[in-house]
């Protein structure tokens, strides 16, 4: 079985939520997730919002004390210190609450008693659970009967009442659509008003067992960006008129929040003071280095393997998971490199055939083309062409290609340390760029390798990661090269990888079906796509390994603005520092970076060096769809196309015919 | 960006691993098998003449029908061809009843006289299917027999007195003989069984029905079979039409891109199968050009390019296997 198979935490059972489980202590969410204070924990699809809620639940406090041998009471108030409620917003079907011939306001109070009902019965079924004494049982049962006027003698009836209730009120609402006047059905009548039961049961809980007392009551809503706005807006509301031990976690996608209003005279709930923001995958991309994050990473895939591959072997034996996923050598001495091109040397070196096209117009061109020539290392052959391409070639062109050879034996002798050459800043800058350009004019597609490029990859995302992981576990299962289940294969190969890394980057490009606007979304990226890859294989690109851009959002269209910020929630695209306009130093641009898990649909390297600085009108062009013209854009292509082109001066002096 | 003859077999491996992994999972082939397969043809940098981009063109294409998929075709065949016409029958006459009670009383009734057989020998493939039909359709054992089960011996004193045995239906009361098949292209062998048997069924309990359900039969075939048999009906889950025909002009694996060559790839193919198998296979038995494959066995109607192992010149490895009849 594919250990990587389960990318979903809404697909796991609370046991296996445990099972999995990896400590994220060193981003100091822990704290923030059981303290009072209310979050916002917000994130990318995938970035483990649902997991880390999940995790605490009382659900998985419950798991964790059977595991640890204690008592649920004893451990949930002694040691873990808080109770997490976790709803998954997903369950109300709040929809229903809405239209039928009636009002919003109306809809309104129905929903949030439906809430106050759910979250209520959450709590109830909880405390039947958690609660070790008969007397306690019934003495809250009865304090909790009493708001909503039943007669109870344990929880677990009180927990079927409640139940009850709630059909009740589903069956009533659903009638509305066939005229049932709402207002007229017993079923529907309104027992409880705001915060009756969310707050209320915890303060009776509270006044009714001295060891509850100082522990708070942490709801743990997820996925509320299945509510609308003004569902929203009532829970915003209960955040901010919370009692003193009641949190609020609220997990959604990184668009989810659709408002900050509350129902308290209208005002928006306050950061830092009502509620912080804590947005997951920044949290991990913060970690500029990744020490951090491919550490949790690493140890997720550890806690897969250990579950679900038997007789894996891990440190006992040195074994290190970077050491099964094999890395491409793109340094200048790549004999990986120079095999791909000594292979089809039949087939004349394209890359140097290609140069030799472009020069033919020059006088000598052969013996430029045989100056620049450096079989032993094709990288630093590439490096040689693009300085021949970078230099004036105005003088004479045959003695600059005997100084890029001179400059580029001097490097080789240095052993690549000679800081002065020039073939040295050449190679540290473009070194990504030649070796894509090179591989890929040999129909080589393997440019993304390495477990180190494929966490740098997921982009904050663990889900993206594992399904990576995923893809290259099935893909080496189809050429027989994979180190879990086919004997012998010690590592899993290039080509493997980038089969898989290809195929989940068109996963996670089509993995936006809840976007409506998911056309024109895609058509924007395509054409940036397009544009970030004139400018890495072109033969003088603007900017070296670009994957970023940087855009006066202030000047550009409300549509391309609207499309930038779509391309930004559904992490398409990256925000990253602000960055100085180029031309006006006082303004300052947004800066961009694409997302690396789609770097691969565009052939682009995953190291981002240089940011594109576009022009209001390429922006508007990339991401307004009304300007949505193929002319236009094909004209803009062509022209970055032709500026990054190398072609020779037509002075006198280089024409071949006059020579 | 200039699409490759590299980038094209990428993509069609990419789209030949969705479908080895999902609706052909039970073949239980990888791509490492495929690889083994088109690396046979010859490749090119251009992409019509690139034999390997235009036979696993073909190869994506093909239509396998796994153990789940024989499943539900057999629940069809007995829905829709066996139970629902009798239903009918006894609705019509009985006023249109809907009396679900009596309806199915009278079904079992009508079910007690029927008889499924596999068309064949009891190695073959319809046979085969006889046993998971029976387990999907929950239909009690005793009414499936083999063919040497429909008649008997029966002795009897000739004129002159001397002993001779006179073949009959074995049991009078059978009113349908049912025989179930998985698939007919050209429709010869049902016709060779159909002159065998049916016709003696025919001729010794002139009342009785004989069927012939199918999981998977041409068009042309069950013309044929009407035509030519005496077979009270014929009729299968999937009808192919001519467009099945993977290089005729009408076929349905090839439209208007002109990176996949129908003609050439026709040639190539005829060119190879001749030296895989003998010539009456050539592009699948009897010319049919199917790209079909049954969990159980791949017809030999399927290009041998898809199936055969060669021969001892030429070996060959195969992409679907092919489990050979042996006619002594």
């Amino acid at each position: 079985m594919n250990p990587f198979n389960l990318t979903k935490s809404a697909d796991m059972t609370d046991d296996l939520i445990h099972q999995l489980w990896v400590s994220v202590d060193k981003f100091d969410l822990d704290s923030k997730l059981k303290s009072l204070n209310s979050v916002f924990l917000l994130g990318g699809k995938g970035s483990g919002k649902t997991h880390l809620l999940r995790h605490y639940s009382y659900q998985l406090q419950k798991i964790r004390c059977e595991k640890n041998g204690s008592p649920k009471l004893q451990g949930v108030l002694e040691q873990d210190r808080y109770i997490g409620i976790y709803y998954r917003c997903k369950g109300l079907q709040a929809d229903r609450f809405s239209g039928k011939g009636y009002s919003d306001e109306f809809w309104s109070e129905y929903f949030a008693y439906a809430f106050e009902l759910t979250l209520g019965h959450e709590l109830v079924y909880l405390l039947h659970d958690l609660v070790d004494c008969a007397d306690l049982d019934q003495k809250l049962s009865q304090k909790i009967g009493e708001i909503l006027n039943v007669n109870v003698s344990s929880l677990h009836e009180l927990e079927n009442k409640l139940a009850g209730i709630r059909r009740g009120l589903y069956v009533a609402v659903s009638n509305a659509a066939l005229g049932n006047d709402l207002s007229k059905d017993p079923d529907a009548k309104i027992l409880v008003s705001r915060g009756d039961l969310i707050f209320g049961i915890p303060k009776i809980v509270a006044s009714s067992d001295e060891r509850f007392k100082g522990i708070p009551f942490v709801y743990l809503i997820d996925e509320i960006e299945n509510f609308n706005l003004e569902h929203q807006i009532y829970v915003n509301t209960l955040i901010r008129e919370k009692e003193p031990e009641i949190a609020f976690k609220v997990g959604a996608r990184r668009y989810g929040i659709k408002s900050l209003l509350t129902l308290s005279g209208g005002e928006q709930l306050i950061e830092g003071s009502e509620k912080d923001t804590l947005i997951l995958d920044d949290k991990y991309r913060e970690d500029k280095n990744l020490n951090n994050y491919s550490d949790f990473l690493l140890r997720l895939m550890e806690s897969r393997i250990n579950q679900y591959v038997e007789n894996f072997m891990f440190s006992d034996n040195g074994q290190d998971l970077r050491s099964l996923y094999a890395n491409s050598d793109i340094s200048w001495k790549s004999e990986y490199v120079k095999d791909v091109v000594d292979r089809s040397l039949k087939k004349d070196r394209p890359h140097l055939k290609e140069f030799q096209r472009k020069i033919s117009k020059l006088a000598k061109s052969e013996e430029i083309v045989e100056l620049l020539r450096c079989e032993q290392y094709p990288v630093l052959e590439k490096v040689n062409i693009f300085n021949f391409y970078r230099s004036d070639i105005s003088g004479d062109p045959v003695a600059i290609a005997a100084s890029i050879k001179e400059d580029c034996n001097k490097f080789i002798m240095s052993d690549g340390k000679n800081k002065n050459s020039e073939t040295y800043r050449r190679l540290d800058h473009y070194k990504n760029n030649m070796v894509f350009q090179l591989k890929a004019s040999y129909q080589d597609k393997t440019f993304y390798c390495g477990l180190d490029n494929i966490i740098k990859m997921s982009e904050g995302m663990p889900r993206n990661f594992l399904q990576i992981l995923k893809m290259i576990y099935d893909w080496g299962y189809q050429l027989e090269k994979n180190v879990f289940c086919d004997n012998g294969v010690k590592k899993f190969d290039l080509e493997v990888q980038s089969k898989a890394i290809k195929s989940a980057s068109e996963w996670f490009y089509d993995d936006v079906r809840e976007c409506e606007d998911r056309a024109k979304l895609k058509a924007s990226m395509g054409r940036l796509g397009q544009l970030l890859r004139v400018n890495n294989y072109s033969d003088l690109p603007k900017e070296c390994s670009c994957i970023s851009f940087a855009v006066d959002i202030k000047k550009i269209t409300p549509e391309a603005k609207k499309m930038l910020k779509m391309a930004e929630d559904y992490s398409f695209i990256i925000r990253s520092d602000s960055s100085k306009d180029k031309n006006h130093k006082s303004s300052t641009l947004n800066k961009y970076q694409i997302n690396r898990m789609l770097c691969p649909l565009w052939d682009l390297p995953i190291s981002s060096r240089g940011t594109k600085q576009l022009t209001n009108t390429e922006a508007n062009l990339i991401w307004d769809a009304s300007q949505d013209s193929l002319v236009e854009f094909e004209e803009l292509r062509n022209k970055w196309e032709k500026e990054m082109s190398f072609s020779p001066p037509e002075s006198k002096f280089n024409q071949q015919s006059l020579l | 960006m200039e699409i490759s003859s590299q980038d094209i077999l990428d993509q069609l491996e990419d789209k030949i691993k969705v479908l080895i992994e999902k609706p052909w999972k039970d073949g239980e082939i990888r791509i490492s098998d495929v690889r083994l397969w088109y690396k046979q043809f010859t490749s090119s940098e251009d992409i019509d003449k690139s034999e390997q981009i235009q036979f696993l063109y073909l190869l994506s294409k093909f239509m396998y029908i796994g153990r789940k998929e024989i499943e539900y075709l057999l629940m069809s065949l007995y829905r829709d061809f066996v139970k629902y016409p009798v239903i009918r029958e006894i609705r019509r006459g009985n006023g249109g009843t809907f009396d679900i009670e009596f309806l199915n009383e009278e079904y079992e009734k009508r079910l007690k006289g029927m008889r499924f057989l596999g068309i064949g020998n009891p190695s073959e493939s319809g046979s085969f299917l006889l046993y998971r039909f029976r387990q999907v359709n929950g239909i009690p054992k005793n009414l499936f027999i083999g063919q040497s089960e429909i008649f008997q011996n029966e002795k009897t004193v000739n004129e002159d007195g001397r002993n001779v045995a006179i073949m009959s239906i074995s049991d009078q009361d059978v009113t349908d003989y049912i025989f179930i098949d998985d698939l007919t292209c050209s429709g010869s062998q049902a016709f060779k069984y159909s002159r065998q048997t049916v016709s003696l069924i025919k001729s010794l309990n002139p009342n009785a029905r004989v069927h012939y359900l199918v999981l998977v039969a041409t068009k042309a075939a069950k013309l044929f079979l009407r035509e030519k048999t005496q077979f009270d009906s014929i009729d299968s889950v999937y009808t192919l039409d001519e467009t099945f025909k993977c290089f005729e002009s009408e076929s349905r694996y090839y439209d208007e891109n002109p990176q996949y060559n129908r003609i050439s790839t026709k040639a190539a193919c005829k060119a190879i199968d001749k030296t895989l198998e003998e010539d009456g296979y050539c592009l699948g038995f009897d010319n049919s050009q199917l790209l079909l494959s049954f969990e159980h066995n791949t017809p030999d109607n399927v290009p041998p390019i898809f199936w055969s192992e060669g021969s001892f010149d030429k070996k060959w490895t195969p992409i679907f296997r092919r489990y050979h009849k042996i006619y002594s």
